[in-house]
């Protein structure tokens, strides 16, 4: 059986803000968690549990106070800001809950900006940005200002921007909290496509059960430790929906209960 | 209760409030001074022309910088609404922050004009004294700033509903060019540009002719920049942005840029605009020394006034653009990198301010110096005036900006 590579690992994570002051506090507990190539993984848990700083020490956006992140094999920690930039442009692709788009630019010069970095010749810039414009149904809007289009057009675009580089791993935090129920739906399932056709690692971060039953599978995180995980497995997406909000109210329960 | 509530928030936005603070004293100072001179020196002509093209300038500053702080105060007004606070309590909450500021700034102001006035006696060979009649029309125009700010202020909290409140920003500027649409595509859109750069020249012709004073010319080059910004100088960033996209520095400092040069145009126009107005009066004080040292001390401190009010404008847009810098970091950029390209915004803005003074400001220097309205001294002095408060405002904007980009919480 082929052995699946590990594209995420966090090796005895841990993270503390404010550390070595009074207001210390450790968010996240000696984490121990891999991500295999081509997963698809949600990650869960109450308001306040670490699924942000979480995601956010193993995709770069932050540094961990202790342990090792590890991505394609290689300790983020020892690498230079310079080769954390090159990184990131060649091998991750973010999503954000509030698009985090820059206003200064037009849409096309948002999503050709990690093109740009990776010094893309221009002709090849204008090719991909039409060709995944098109597939996400802005090509017209291309030419506006993000605040001149609506919150489902924009996270359209940042879609588009994370995928320009054909990154390998797309990290989301709440792509659709921003978003009605319909933008949410076609979301997610353009990230199940590019995770089943393309084979696209994503590690997403959501509070919303249903949501997350697009994953393969869950990570329910609670006060900064890793309390559970499913595996969708052969499980329909209507089965695996119900064991996450099985999951969800078991952990309620028990904090009601205490 | 609401004194207490409306104090403490003019101590939590401390910045916000001291450029109010300081825009109050320094229109107080100088309504003061030049109502107390016009007074005295006499109402005639340039002199006219100089106290009430001072006074509006004054007045369109408060305006813009109470604007600036009434919607920074949108959020704190939105939550007080929503958690039960009646139009009359918001308006009592603006009123008494207004009036504080006032009270801390008029008795200041007219204190520095009373000490300025012996200075200014000796710089112009006079002796005025402070008259009450000059005191009644200060009072007056003061009075009318006032009645005004609270108007606005008053139909800002009435006609903005809470959830507007939540979402106001600051002024965001659309990204569509209105100015002269042209059917015919690039081509006639570059034709445009052909034209219009050059139009902001043609008036400074008219400066052969000794006969036309500088002023009219200056007039029509102002009124010239605001068709230019749109018209010509944001497409040709258009160019330039198409041209240089494949390159990670330029791409970033053209979108930057282009939004700076459009949010700031009202901005460059007052700076440029009001400074250019009054020194190109000079050639109409026909050797007459009041009022060369008038106008002259006009000029300093119009641009003074004027630079202040910018750098207010500019750091509203450095803190909006700020929180959406961790998203450069996040596509791959360094701070390193993020610093070099804010360093270069920074210097771009204030030199296109800059470049568009000077285009104006030689052409009528050597009027002026043809019709020996002016001397090499006082030229010195009129430079000073506008470099020495360009540079300061452009090391702070350099500063905060440091400051920003340190603060962003990324790896490295």
């Amino acid at each position: 059986m082929e052995e699946k590579k590990v594209v995420l690992e966090a090796r005895n994570m841990k993270k503390i803000y404010n550390y070595q002051t009074p207001n210390e506090f450790e968010a996240l507990h000696n984490i121990n968690f891999k991500v295999y190539e081509g997963e698809f993984v949600g990650i869960m848990g109450p308001s306040g549990s670490g699924k942000s700083t979480f995601i956010n020490n193993i995709s770069t956006i932050d540094e961990c106070t202790g342990g090792n992140v590890f991505i394609n094999g290689k300790n983020v920690r020892a690498m230079t800001a310079n080769e954390i930039g090159h990184f990131r442009y060649e091998n991750l692709g973010f999503i954000f809950q509030d698009f985090n788009l820059l206003d200064t630019h037009t849409m096309y010069e948002n999503i050709a900006m990690p093109l740009a970095l990776a010094h893309v010749s221009k002709d090849k810039i204008e090719a991909r940005v039409n060709e995944l414009a098109k597939e996400m149904k802005i090509d017209m809007l291309l030419k506006k200002y993000p605040n001149e289009c609506s919150g489902g057009q924009r996270q359209r675009a940042s879609i588009c921007r994370a995928l320009v580089n054909n990154p390998r791993i797309i990290v989301a935090d709440e792509p659709t909290g921003n978003l009605d129920s319909v933008n949410s739906s076609e979301l997610l399932k353009i990230l199940q496509e590019l995770n089943r056709n393309n084979g696209v690692t994503i590690v997403m971060v959501t509070h919303d059960a249903l949501i997350a039953s697009y994953s393969s599978r869950l990570i329910y995180i609670k006060d900064g430790n890793i309390e559970s995980e499913l595996v969708k497995g052969e499980s329909s997406q209507d089965e695996y929906f119900k064991k996450i909000v099985e999951l969800n109210s078991r952990e309620s329960m028990e904090i009601l209960t205490k | 209760m609401i004194l207490k509530e409306a104090l403490r928030s003019v101590r939590n936005d401390l910045f916000r409030a001291f450029f109010f603070w300081l825009t109050f004293l320094l229109t107080t100072v100088f309504i003061f001074l030049f109502f107390n001179l016009s007074y005295e020196i006499g109402e005639e002509g340039v002199m006219t022309i100089v106290t009430v093209f001072m006074v509006i300038v004054c007045t369109v500053d408060i305006f813009f910088v109470n604007h600036f702080y009434m919607t920074s105060r949108a959020k704190d007004l939105a939550v007080r609404l929503i958690c039960g606070a009646t139009y009359t309590y918001l308006s009592f909450y603006l009123l008494i922050q207004v009036i504080f500021l006032l009270l801390l700034a008029l008795p200041a102001g007219i204190g520095i004009g009373c000490a300025l006035m012996p200075v200014i006696n000796s710089l112009l060979g006079t002796s005025i004294m402070i008259t009450t009649d000059a005191m009644i029309r200060i009072a007056v125009v003061i009075g009318l700033i006032i009645f005004w700010i609270l108007l606005f202020n008053m139909s800002f909290t009435y006609k903005s509903a809470a959830s507007m409140m939540f979402n106001m920003q600051s002024e965001m500027v659309s990204g569509k060019s209105n100015v002269l649409t042209l059917r015919g595509g690039k081509k006639a859109e570059k034709l445009k540009r052909l034209v219009l750069f050059p139009l902001y020249l043609v008036p400074l012709l008219l400066l052969v002719d000794p006969l036309k004073p500088s002023v009219i010319c200056t007039g029509f080059c102002i009124v010239i920049f605001s068709v230019l910004v749109d018209g010509a100088w944001v497409p040709y960033l258009n160019d330039q942005m198409d041209r240089y996209i494949t390159d990670p520095y330029q791409n970033i400092h053209i979108g930057f840029h282009r939004m700076n040069v459009r949010y700031m145009k009202k901005n460059i126009l007052l700076v440029n605009g009001s400074t250019l107005f009054v020194y190109a009066l000079l050639d109409q004080a026909k050797g007459s020394h009041v009022f060369s040292v008038t106008i002259l001390l006009s000029c300093c401190m119009v641009s003074f006034l004027m630079w202040f009010a910018y750098l207010f404008q500019y750091t509203n847009e450095q803190v909006r653009r700020g929180a959406k810098l961790g998203t450069l970091l996040h596509i791959g950029y360094t701070k390193e990198q993020l610093n070099k390209i804010l360093r270069k915004e920074v210097f771009s803005i204030y030199g296109t301010t800059l470049l568009f003074f000077a285009i104006v400001f030689v052409p009528v220097t050597a009027s002026h110096l043809s019709r020996a309205a002016i001397t090499l001294p006082q030229l010195a002095l009129v430079g000073g005036c506008y470099l020495i408060p360009l540079t300061i405002c452009m090391v702070v904007s350099l500063r905060f900006y440091n400051r920003v980009v340190d603060h962003i919480k990324t790896v490295r």
